[in-house]
């Protein structure tokens, strides 16, 4: 039994022996093998490795694929390491440190260039969304209030009916128009700061943009929809045509401002024929939206008996009013009677509760008046209100009347003290 | 008589006094303990002509001198890549593929002049690469076979 043992325990001495002496042999092998490696090779297979990686740099595409470049050139960093005298004689006048150092701040700069690009791809993949939903929404709208169009012409019957159609007709139109006024400023601010270069280099970026969130074919849509639109309602309020004039102006502006990076975004290549499709879209609806507004700005002074003259523009609708103004100013000034008073009267109603508190600021928006020319038009209404209102007599016949009662008052008195009392003889 | 022989005397060693001052006068300026080890070996290839060229270490010769030592051909240019190695001591150790020998080489005035032709194998050399190994200078073929050189020969064979 203990033979059996101590047999064992030389066979296991033995294997542990092999073993032991394996191991050294091979590491001497790899020792052997590192020192009888050519100079010459390492610095050669290191310039092939380091102009391969910042090669790998330059072209990186994705952040991905810079986070797998920076792992390697740690790699390459721990590899060479231990050749760093070698590589800094063969690499004078520059060092090996220094050239990593080079290689990893390029690799890090492209880093950050990349994570800019991604999201900013992202987000631009958002807008595309968004614009795509804009675009949907804008055909239920319009969907809407072309039903309730429709229903209005119908309805007849129920006067309770007809004014609820009215109401919702008019809430969609309104509705309508501030969600035009919120693609404006969404596109605007969104698009405004984008990073256009980054967003032109990043790849898969363009092929986002060709399908349903293209922002230049929403604009040129809803240029397109609201001349349709105008010519399918047109007897709309004055209010409203006023409000749409003033979107269509923020729209011009809007593309005024972002035209040329959208073109650059959308149309890469093809920009001036796509200038040339938005720009008539928007032109087409702007001389619409004009002619409407200032028809039915016409109408709403005739309807108060107000002759503004013929006006097509804000220049001339400016020059009509300080016009008209400056005539009935004349007019009072030679005589002012009732009538005229009644002419004033119902200019500065229409002024003071239409003009100045429901069109003032979108025709300013619309870029037809400015708020000088309306505290200019103002001041002519004051100044005609002083001269129309007629000038009353009662107040003379008053203090005639009252400075003859206190005549006889004072004769009286007099008479009363002059005549002796006889009463007392 | 005796005096002729002073004044005799007294000329040459003033004659004496005076090479002696005029050697002392020009001898040359020596700096001492120079390391000329090139870090790193060049590899040249020859041109059609057998020229070969390093820029950066200011180096051109013409390599069929040492073709001919190793292969007695000088018909056409048969040597390929020139490896060449400047030791710590100045000497420039020079071989190729196919050669038998280092060639180790002392410059002097626009020449490179045999110090020592040190024999390698028979076979000729199949992968050859120096390395700076100071004081040696290390010549490799492949990755098994290691020499350690010197000026005079292999180290431990020196003669």
């Amino acid at each position: 039994m203990d033979f059996k043992v101590f047999n064992k325990t030389k066979q296991i001495a033995a294997l542990l022996l092999f073993l032991m002496v394996s191991v050294s042999l091979t590491m001497q092998a790899e020792a052997q093998n590192a020192q009888n490696q050519s100079d010459y090779k390492i610095v050669q297979s290191y310039k092939k490795d380091y102009a391969s990686l910042s090669k790998m740099v330059d072209q990186a595409t994705s952040v991905s694929e810079i986070d797998s470049v920076i792992t390697q050139i740690n790699n390459l960093s721990s590899t060479y390491s231990s050749h760093k005298q070698l590589l800094d004689n063969a690499l004078y006048p520059d060092t090996y440190e220094a050239q990593l150092q080079k290689l990893q701040q390029q690799a890090h700069t492209t880093e950050s260039r990349l994570t800019v690009m991604q999201n900013q791809s992202q987000k631009l993949a958002q807008l595309n969304q968004q614009v795509a939903d804009y675009s949907s929404q804008l055909k239920k709208m319009n969907s809407t209030t072309d039903s309730l169009s429709t229903l209005m012409k119908k309805t007849s019957s129920s006067n309770a009916r007809m004014s609820r159609v009215i109401r919702e007709y008019r809430e969609s139109i309104k509705k309508r128009n501030d969600f035009i006024s919120s693609v404006i400023d969404s596109l605007f601010v969104t698009y405004n700061n984008l990073k256009l270069p980054s967003v032109k280099s990043e790849s898969g970026a363009k092929t986002q943009m060709g399908t349903n969130g293209n922002a230049l074919k929403l604009i040129q849509n809803i240029a397109a929809e609201n001349s349709s639109f105008l010519d399918a309602h047109p007897t709309l309020s004055t209010d409203e045509y006023v409000k749409m004039y003033a979107v269509q102006s923020e729209f011009s502006n809007m593309w005024n401002k972002l035209g040329d990076k959208l073109l650059d975004i959308f149309a890469p290549g093809k920009q001036q024929e796509a200038r040339k499709n938005v720009e008539n879209a928007l032109s087409q609806w702007h001389s619409k939206v004009s002619n409407y507004t200032w028809k039915a700005i016409g109408a709403t002074f005739k309807e108060q008996k107000i002759d503004l003259g013929k006006f097509n523009d804000g220049k001339s609708f400016n020059n009509s009013l300080t016009g008209y103004l400056d005539n009935a100013i004349k007019r009072s000034r030679q005589h002012a009677d009732d009538q005229e008073y009644q002419k004033f009267q119902d200019f500065s109603k229409l002024w003071n509760n239409t003009v100045k508190t429901k069109w003032a600021d979108n025709l300013v928006k619309a870029n037809v008046m400015t708020y000088d020319d309306i505290a200019n038009v103002d001041q002519k209404v004051s100044t005609w209100g002083q001269l129309a209102q007629p000038k009353s007599y009662a107040m003379f016949i008053y203090l005639g009347i009252a400075i003859v009662i206190i005549i006889i008052l004072a004769f009286m008195l007099y008479r009363a003290k002059s005549t002796p009392d006889t009463s007392r003889e | 008589m005796k005096n002729n022989a002073r004044l005799n005397l007294l000329g040459k060693i003033m004659t004496a006094a005076m090479l002696l001052f005029v050697t002392a006068c020009s001898s040359s300026l020596v700096i001492k303990k120079v390391d000329f080890a090139q870090p790193l070996e060049s590899v040249l290839t020859p041109n059609s002509k057998g020229i070969v060229q390093d820029a950066r270490i200011g180096l051109k010769f013409n390599v069929m001198p040492l073709q001919y030592a190793e292969t007695k051909d000088t018909t056409s240019v048969t040597t390929q890549d020139v490896r060449l190695i400047r030791g710590h001591a100045g000497y420039y150790f020079v071989t190729a593929r196919g050669f038998n020998d280092v060639f180790v080489m002392e410059p002097s005035e626009g020449t490179l002049k045999l110090k020592k032709k040190i024999h390698i194998t028979d076979q000729g050399l199949q992968n050859p690469a120096f390395n700076q190994r100071t004081p040696y200078v290390q010549l490799l073929d492949g990755s098994s076979a290691s020499y350690n050189l010197t000026k005079d020969g292999i180290k431990g064979k020196e003669k």
